[in-house]
């Protein structure tokens, strides 16, 4: 652990990934960065050492998002219209992309433990024991997070499918032009 | 077949003996290799979905915050070898004397003062060594009235450096070359048991007044600066104790300027240091008159350094400058106020 790299840089890039999966939101997600930067500077006390830089940030990030969360839900922070647009138009549609539209939308169905721990291990690939170190986790209860989670999004998307083919008619009208500006926001 | 381990499969964590096993599990188990399967594909998909090759290229203002970062971590493990090697002392010191040059060229330009402690930490090494290898008490029987007891001079020189009413007693003192000089070490033992060392020399830093604290195992350092002067505590003793002791001493350098002498004080002009705009603060005791080498010294092979199966080149030597007073000149001192010290949270 100790002899991971000390070059920040190194880990911008998914920490970035990472903040972005987390808020789906790229303004939001740039600014879940750079506030984990700078916690992650004040917090560097020279008699705390910091013995595994990845899951240091990684830990920062977690607490800093956890903490957006808590103040949402007492109404702290305004949630543009865009913002709930966007999650409200997050359905699975037939269009292209349906693959991965429908992942999307199953993340967003799932709590937030479990998608915390999906996206670390799944996207970041982090070990068992990082992610319980960093959500600060017991091991076994991030792997039965782990195992509900994807066995949820399985059958999300199973169904997924399917509600998409029944329902092809209805949202259709509303959706292209959102979408196209969604992805084109995406890929920035 | 555990839950965990068709995860783990999925996720590549697996032992590499495991695999074969869940392999074949897998393939008379329809149903839970589509299941894994589609785990599999999860995982795909979540690359598909947010890896973006744009996130390589680092905006400006993260690569200066990740810069400051980096900085704050590479000094944080220097530190840490630093103090790795001080908690080792006495036990396998003369071991890790031996390979201190590596330490040495690790030391970026970057951190003087921590070059400066890590100076200081090497002549604790040292003398933490020559008590494990011949008692405390035979330290400062061996000076033999040569180098430790300086110490008696470094009292006189350094009014700061009384540490009795922390508990702390002078054991011991010597002069050492140093980067830019030549530094003094004082070494102090509470009744405990405990051995702290003082080193006081010159450094060239802009970090002045604060002090910096390092701990690791039950090894704690301490440094600061004033004005030209570098000061170093170190010892196995916990940092709020260190701190107190740090206290004490930055405190009574800050008001020693009174402090009787047996030689004339040269007057000396206070140097007006930004720091004395803060506030009128009295004259100090410093160090660099002392650094050259005075007259009628005499050169002793220090205890460490003889006891060293290795002939030691670049070890520092003792130097017996008791009958050698020099003159002192005055300086000002920052403000206290300066120091600073975050509680353990």
């Amino acid at each position: 652990m100790e002899n991971r790299s000390a070059n920040v840089t190194a880990y911008i890039p998914e920490l970035r990934r990472y903040a972005r999966a987390l808020l789906r939101d790229p303004v939001e997600a740039e600014d879940l960065v750079q506030e984990c930067l700078c916690r992650a500077i004040a917090r560097a006390r020279p008699w705390r050492l910091i013995r595994d830089l990845r899951a240091y940030l990684f830990t920062i990030m977690h607490n800093l998002y956890v903490d957006r969360i808590a103040k949402k839900a007492n109404g702290h922070d305004i949630v543009s219209d865009e913002m709930v647009e966007r999650k409200l138009v997050a359905k699975p549609s037939q269009l292209d992309h349906l693959e991965v539209r429908d992942l999307a939308g199953a993340l967003d169905k799932l709590s937030t433990e479990q998608r915390e721990v999906i996206l670390l291990i799944g996207l970041e690939g982090m070990s068992y024991e990082d992610a319980a170190r960093i959500l600060d986790i017991p091991n076994g209860t991030v792997m039965s997070r782990l195992s509900r989670g994807r066995e949820a999004l399985r059958r999300l998307l199973d169904g997924g499918d399917r509600n998409d083919a029944r329902s092809s008619g209805t949202n259709v009208q509303s959706l292209p032009s959102r979408r196209v500006r969604e992805q084109l926001r995406g890929r920035g | 077949m555990a839950e965990d381990e068709l995860h783990a499969y999925v996720d590549g964590h697996l032992p590499a003996g495991r695999k074969g096993s869940v392999e074949s599990f897998l393939s008379a188990a329809p149903g839970e290799q589509e299941r894994v399967e589609a785990y599999q594909r999860q995982n795909i998909e979540l690359h598909r979905l947010y890896d973006r090759p744009t996130y390589e290229t680092i905006p400006p203002h993260y690569g200066s915050l990740a810069e400051r970062l980096g900085r704050a971590i590479r000094r944080q493990r220097m530190a840490r070898r630093l103090l790795a090697g001080a908690a080792a002392a006495g036990v396998a010191g003369l071991a890790l004397l031996a390979g201190w040059s590596g330490y040495e060229r690790l030391t970026p330009a970057e951190y003087p003062l921590l070059a400066f402690a890590q100076q200081a930490t090497k002549a604790h090494m040292m003398a933490m060594n020559g008590f494990a290898g011949s008692g405390a008490g035979e330290i400062k029987a061996s000076a033999d009235g040569q180098s430790w007891s300086a110490g008696r001079f470094a009292a006189t020189l350094l009014p700061s450096a009384d540490l009795a009413k922390n508990g702390f007693t002078l054991v011991g003192g010597r002069f050492l070359p140093s980067g830019h000089g030549a530094a003094v070490q004082l070494v102090y033992v509470n009744k405990n048991g405990r051995h702290v060392t003082l080193f006081v020399g010159p450094a060239t830093s802009g970090h002045r007044g604060a002090f910096t604290i390092f701990e690791q195992d039950d090894v704690a350092l301490i440094y600061w600066q004033v004005d030209n002067l570098g000061y170093s505590l170190i010892g196995n003793v916990d940092r709020r104790i260190l701190f107190e002791l740090a206290e004490t001493i930055a405190g009574a350098t800050t008001v020693a300027g009174g402090a009787k002498s047996n030689e004339a004080v040269q007057p000396a002009p206070v140097q007006s240091e930004a720091a004395s705009a803060v506030a009128p603060v009295p004259p100090v005791l410093t160090m660099p008159p002392l650094l050259t080498t005075p007259p009628e010294t005499k050169q002793v092979v220090d205890q460490a350094v003889k006891d060293s199966p290795e002939p030691r080149p670049a070890a520092p030597t003792a130097v017996d400058v008791r009958d050698s007073l020099p003159s002192r000149p005055r300086k000002a001192s920052p403000a206290i106020s300066d120091v600073r010290l975050k509680p353990r949270t």
